[in-house]
């Protein structure tokens, strides 16, 4: 059920449908008739949903006359050839921390996402932010503190700018001009730099311990463990992919149910197979389907939120 | 906009070495394009995680080409990101402070701008505009069609050509 499945045609049709509906003169035989397009055929309804929901992209944009002078006057720009691809932001619903009003400069402003869902933000230094799915974050601006609640998130540092510490359950992180993730674990915590270091202080150890681009470790509010090798394709979140490597089946499952609702059940005969290759974390179901495509299980799916996958 | 791409362990590795022999003459060349040293780690980053999210792997002989390539498009993202940046912050400045957004929100609503611009960057002048003067100000048809002197039924074909657009662009592969 992947967007990209939708007929040119039905998208053409879409369109020139929601340009009708939204003419000065339109009429209740009009409405009648875009009723009976939809209900013609599921690709007809399907391209309608999607048309619908690009438009609340739109809706995100608070100011309108300042959008229309960036968009009229900023665009007017190179008309070269783009790289069009997924985006971080493509997907990411919502508009976060609109209630605070102007002139807050300093507050403690929370952030959230949601189940499956993948944001990026920038903080107040030029710092880039990306939240993974089902995070919850307190930005302290004015004290540079980032503290994790819950979640994963990968921040990249702004260049010659006051960092931000990273404050988890079990310690402070604390980046020297680097990107990196931190994750909150139960109990613990895990940090992993794929760029410059950073220095780690567990919340009731007396001294800090670095970690170099390249590697990643776990800490506890003890100690912090010994340091392991990461690949640069742990980071693949946040371009909305699972990449796997000969990674347990279970494991992969587990790893995919942070971006789904539900439950999302393996049994546990099936822990000798493994799972090689680079995976959508934006439209999980199509992930199972494949999954069910290279390995010899099958998905069953008893409603969209109960789904158990067994040997085939 | 999903789309499951597989690589082999193989090619993960590739990846890995890939981003090893090639970062320091690709951070040269991005540092040359931005004509500043700012940016210049996160491009190069990207770069490598468009491959990993393509799932395409360039031929050995290719590696540069490629690489190349999607760090230009790169780039390219980052001068539209500034463009409508500047304008917006531009229009801003002539306002009373008091109406300012929080840096935050500013930051967020131009993220948001710049995925628009994105999906809108093809289309002329006015078939554009007849879009974001409907979807921002909420202008009839009519009120559209007298700003951009064509008539009320050309308005309504723009409209449909750019939300068409829109909807194609949103949906589009990556390289």
């Amino acid at each position: 059920m992947s967007a990209k499945s939708l007929s040119p045609e039905s998208i053409r049709q879409a369109s020139t449908w929601m340009a009708r509906l939204w003419a000065d003169d339109v009429t209740d035989e009009d409405r009648e008739a875009l009723q009976q397009w939809r209900k013609a055929h599921p690709d007809n309804n399907r391209a309608w949903q999607q048309l619908q929901q690009l438009q609340t992209r739109f809706r995100e944009l608070p100011n309108p006359r300042a959008s229309q002078h960036a968009l009229i006057r900023g665009g007017k720009g190179s008309r070269r050839r783009l790289l069009v691809w997924f985006g971080i932001s493509i997907g990411a619903a919502g508009l976060f921390g609109l209630r605070n009003g102007p002139g807050s400069s300093h507050t403690v402003a929370g952030h959230r996402t949601d189940v499956g869902e993948i944001r990026q933000l920038l903080l107040a230094n030029g710092s880039q932010l990306v939240l993974n799915t089902d995070t919850r974050i307190e930005i302290d601006d004015q004290a540079r503190r980032l503290r994790l609640l819950d979640g994963e998130i990968m921040m990249t540092s702004a260049p010659d700018s006051e960092p931000f510490r990273i404050v988890s359950r079990e310690g402070r992180v604390r980046p020297i001009g680097t990107r990196f993730s931190v994750r909150q674990w139960n109990g613990r915590t895990q940090v992993e730099v794929f760029e410059g270091r950073v220095s780690i202080t567990p919340s009731r150890a007396a001294a800090a311990r670095e970690i170099e681009a390249g590697s990643g470790a776990f800490f506890d509010s003890g100690q912090v463990h010994t340091p392991y090798r990461n690949r640069f394709s742990d980071q693949a979140w946040t371009e909305q992919r699972l990449v796997a490597t000969s990674m347990p089946l279970t494991e992969f499952v587990q790893e995919l149910s942070r971006y789904r609702r539900g439950v999302l059940r393996v049994d546990p005969a099936l822990g000798h197979l493994r799972v090689t290759g680079v995976f959508s974390l934006q439209d999980t179901d199509t992930t199972l389907q494949h999954l069910s495509e290279i390995l010899p299980i099958e998905v069953r799916y008893f409603t969209p939120y109960w789904v158990s996958i067994d040997a085939r | 906009m999903s789309k499951t791409t597989s690589m082999s362990p193989g090619q993960l590795e590739q990846v890995d070495k890939l981003y090893l022999e090639h970062r320091g003459w690709l951070s040269i060349l991005i540092q040359r394009r931005l004509g500043c040293p700012h940016s210049t780690a996160d491009l190069v980053q990207d770069t490598y995680i468009r491959i990993l999210a393509s799932g395409k792997l360039p031929a050995a002989q290719d590696s540069r080409k490629y690489l190349t390539h999607i760090a230009k498009g790169l780039v390219v993202d980052l001068y539209r990101r500034r463009r409508i940046e500047n304008a917006y912050l531009e229009y801003l400045r002539q306002q009373p402070e008091a109406l300012f957004p929080s840096a935050e929100n500013q930051a967020q609503t131009i993220e948001t701008l710049v995925e628009i611009d994105k999906l809108l960057h093809r289309l002329p002048d006015k078939v554009r505009r007849a879009l974001l003067m409907r979807q921002l100000e909420g202008l009839s048809y009519r009120d559209i069609a007298q700003n951009l002197r064509v008539s009320v039924s050309s308005v309504e074909k723009y409209i449909a050509r750019a939300l068409q657009t829109c909807m194609l662009a949103a949906l589009k592969d990556p390289p």
